[in-house]
């Protein structure tokens, strides 16, 4: 079955974090998307932690499935317009670089649409409010987005999986599927664009709402609540458990089918949510010496069976060899040019009649040049 | 509304915050989103208050920007039937109950399917398969999923993200998938079903982890404010304040070094050898930075080329010029207007038109009966007689 988007060509300047999650989603909708690198690659390559016998990081592999790679200099002249021959043949342009720097370079909306009026000029803009540029963790600071996270009692700890880039990339996505659908009446591309700095506020939602309303200073609840109880992690006697108890109804279904102690049902302490947040102490203490007494996996039954709101905290490790992980079909291979089969996490979008793409592992630096400049008669030396 | 998805009809059942956001982008573009709510107390986040603005919760205010409301109870035969009616005149379907509860309605996929609808099933672990059953809550999935275990501090508990990011991505998610599913049918005249499962979509974003696990079993551990690929990346305290730096490069490294007169050690020249010294190089740079003040690190920073912001709590970071005039009030049909956070994305060749806050419950119903399904003043009314549909403009 076909891709959403077979024949679309994604030309993708970009580098990092939300670009490349970007044009990956659109490579697995079905795109043909080229990478543009410099002769030093993605930094992203370079990254640390797990990777490749040819270096390439794991970070990497995780970004950059279903692309191709062709590898110019924009520094010269012949790099610049080897994108601007491609620009004019593209149906989308993925960047990341400032307005002013893609003015610089001749790569901004107004020039590449002189040269081909249907492209979509997608940009991920990475200003920060003072007018300084950066990636993910400088708009969780700028934004207030990474003052709400951490537990009551101590400092803020920002996402460390870069939130702030993997939903700018999602947005941008959805802005390019609709500058396509648009396309198909009015004939013309546009430029469409998130910011990060933008994303990142807007991704405080009712924190930074309720702040607006109330003038309140929004305070770090960790994994609690001040409005219900109990919530938060607990330690089973071999591992940690996250428990979400908020209502009644949940709560109902937890000391009957979970704690089995019905006496809580009629104890003033608890008998309704108000209650136990006011003898928060009391219970919480009540139930980590419960939680003690087994096991995680006995609790996680026990959750699972009332219908109840509470699971594992599971370490990635874990979470790959879940059973949930395992049976959904989450994680598969790919094949890799030079490491043969290499490990992808998949797209989580199911499509009936559009599946998306079997994936194919992240190219080596350059590695489709040759076949690029052949394709789009490139002059590249 | 203009937009790309103007004259585009969608039936959203979704409540609370995953479907609700998807709605809402294709709303923000243009769609005409109807928004069915149950008549008594309609979609859960109308009453996470206090606090709330004129009885609107900042939860609801959020995801429902730019929906119609009609209130239905899809419990009731009469309230049934006007929703298939509804389905019958959308393009696009979206839900996201606890798997079974749209079949026992009459109102799956498999029920109300047609060559060219477009339903989006948003499920906790699949519709099908051994977990379809279970329940998604947003906590439960960040922990299950192994994404909770990488944010917190080291030697401390892991903490989940205090906005929902698994809801949030999901929801995310589920826009490209519906915009994929709409492109596709524009070009091909095909609508399809599509699924976004919670679970998935949390278990997705630990990929950067998990494909690392996968090729030679590193399992992360926590690292506060700092990053697992780069170093330094930090939170330090200043004289008045904090600041956030987030080194990507050995260049921007030497030129921070130099900066703050700060004593590389051996190794540093390389992220490889900061990120195998971290602790060491944390304290340096801790130590380096806490008698200054946040405007000379800023001003000796930016020079250098070196990434830094200042480290701002929401109620400095609102105040923020730049901030301040993306955080707008919008229109509320009842109430006059309504502060709103901005859409993440711009459409800058056909922008939307004037944007609408979040609708009372059931206000719209009357005025989508008879725009969708042509229904008069006395069909309405027959059907409010039932019991089935709720009053307009409840305050709540």
């Amino acid at each position: 079955m076909a891709g959403v988007l077979d024949g679309i060509l994604v030309l993708d300047l970009s580098a990092g974090v939300a670009g490349p999650a970007a044009t990956q989603t659109l490579g697995d909708l079905g795109a043909d998307v080229i990478k543009v690198e410099p002769p030093g690659g993605d930094p992203v390559r370079a990254w640390a932690g797990p990777r490749l016998a040819n270096g390439d990081s794991a970070a990497f592999l995780a970004l950059n499935r279903n692309k191709r790679s062709l590898m110019l200099e924009l520094a010269a002249p012949k790099g610049r317009a080897a994108v601007r021959t491609l620009a004019a043949r593209a149906d989308v342009v993925v960047t990341d670089s400032p307005p002013t720097a893609l003015a610089e370079h001749g790569f901004d909306a107004d020039t590449l649409h002189a040269d081909n009026p249907r492209l979509i000029h997608a940009a991920i803009d990475p200003t920060l409010p003072d007018g300084s540029v950066g990636r993910d963790a400088l708009h969780q600071a700028a934004s207030g987005w990474g003052s709400i996270n951490g537990l009551e009692e101590g400092p803020p700890a920002k996402s460390a999986l870069p939130m702030m880039e993997l939903t700018a990339a999602n947005a941008l996505v959805q802005a390019v599927l609709a500058a396509l659908f648009v396309r198909e009446d009015r004939g013309e591309g546009q430029a469409v664009s998130v910011g990060l700095f933008r994303n990142a506020l807007a991704m405080t939602y009712f924190y930074g709402l309720n702040y607006r309303i109330t003038g309140t200073p929004p305070v770090r609840h960790g994994n609690g609540s001040p409005a219900a109880a109990p919530l938060g992690v607990f330690e089973a006697a071999d591992g940690p458990l996250q428990v979400t108890l908020a209502g009644e109804r949940v709560w109902r279904k937890f000391v009957e089918g979970v704690a089995n102690r019905p006496e809580w049902l009629s104890d003033p302490r608890y008998a309704t949510n108000t209650d136990r947040v006011r003898n928060k102490q009391a219970l919480l203490a009540e139930l980590e010496a419960m939680f003690r007494t087994q096991p995680r996996d006995h609790w996680v039954d026990a959750f699972r069976a009332a219908a109840a709101p509470g699971g594992p905290i599971r370490t990635i490790g874990e979470a790959v060899d879940s059973p949930e992980v395992r049976e959904r079909g989450l994680v598969g291979t790919a094949p890799h040019s030079a490491a043969g089969e290499v490990p992808v996490v998949m797209n989580p979008i199911r499509f009936a009649e559009t599946p998306v793409r079997a994936p194919q592992a992240a190219p080596l630096l350059g590695e489709h040049t040759a076949a690029i400049a052949a394709e789009f008669g490139l002059a590249l030396d | 509304m203009s937009g790309p998805f103007q004259g585009i009809r969608v039936a959203d059942f979704s409540r609370v915050i995953a479907g609700p956001l998807t709605s809402m982008h294709l709303a923000d573009l243009g769609a005409d989103v109807v928004k069915i709510e149950h008549p008594v107390g309609g979609d859960d986040t109308r009453g996470y208050t206090p606090p709330d603005y004129h009885s609107l919760s900042a939860a609801m205010l959020c995801y429902n920007r730019n929906k119609r409301s009609i209130a239905l109870d899809l419990g009731v035969e009469e309230g049934r039937n006007a929703a298939r009616a509804l389905i019958d005149a959308a393009d696009v379907v979206i839900e996201n109950f606890s798997t079974g509860v749209m079949a026992k309605f009459g109102l799956d996929y498999e029920s109300v399917k047609r060559p060219d609808l477009i339903y989006c099933s948003t499920s906790a672990y699949g519709r099908t398969g051994p977990f379809a059953k279970r329940l998604g809550y947003d906590p439960v999935v960040q922990a299950e999923s192994g994404f909770m275990s990488l944010t917190g501090h080291r030697h401390q508990e892991p903490v989940r993200t205090a906005i929902p990011m698994v809801d949030v991505s999901t929801g995310l998610t589920g826009g490209v998938g519906v915009m994929a599913a709409l492109f596709h049918r524009k070009r091909t005249g095909q609508g399809q079903f599509l699924e976004v499962p919670l679970f998935d979509t949390g278990f997705a974003q630990t990929g950067l982890h998990a494909v690392g696990y996968l090729l030679d079993g590193t399992v992360p551990e926590r690292i506060g404010n700092g990053d697992f690929f780069l170093a330094p990346v930090g939170r330090y305290r200043c004289e008045d304040g904090e600041i956030m730096i987030a080194v990507d490069t050995d260049e921007q490294f030497a030129a921070l070094a130099e900066a703050l007169g700060m004593p590389a050690a051996a190794g540093w020249e390389s992220n490889a050898g900061r990120i195998a010294d971290r602790a060491t190089l944390d304290a340096a740079l801790a130590a380096a930075l806490a008698p200054l003040s946040r405007i000379e690190i800023l001003v000796a920073l930016q020079a250098a080329g070196v990434p830094c912001h200042e480290a701002r709590g929401i109620p400095e970071a609102f105040a923020d010029r730049a901030a301040a005039n993306l955080l707008d009030t919008i229109p509320h049909e009842d109430i006059g207007e309504a502060p709103n956070m901005p859409s993440p994305l711009q459409l800058h060749g056909t922008p939307s038109g004037a944007p609408m806050a979040a609708p009372r419950l059931g206000k719209h119903g009357e005025a989508v009966l008879q725009q969708w399904l042509g229904f008069s003043g006395e069909q309405v009314a027959a059907l409010r007689a039932t019991g089935a549909m709720g009053a307009g403009g409840q305050a709540a």
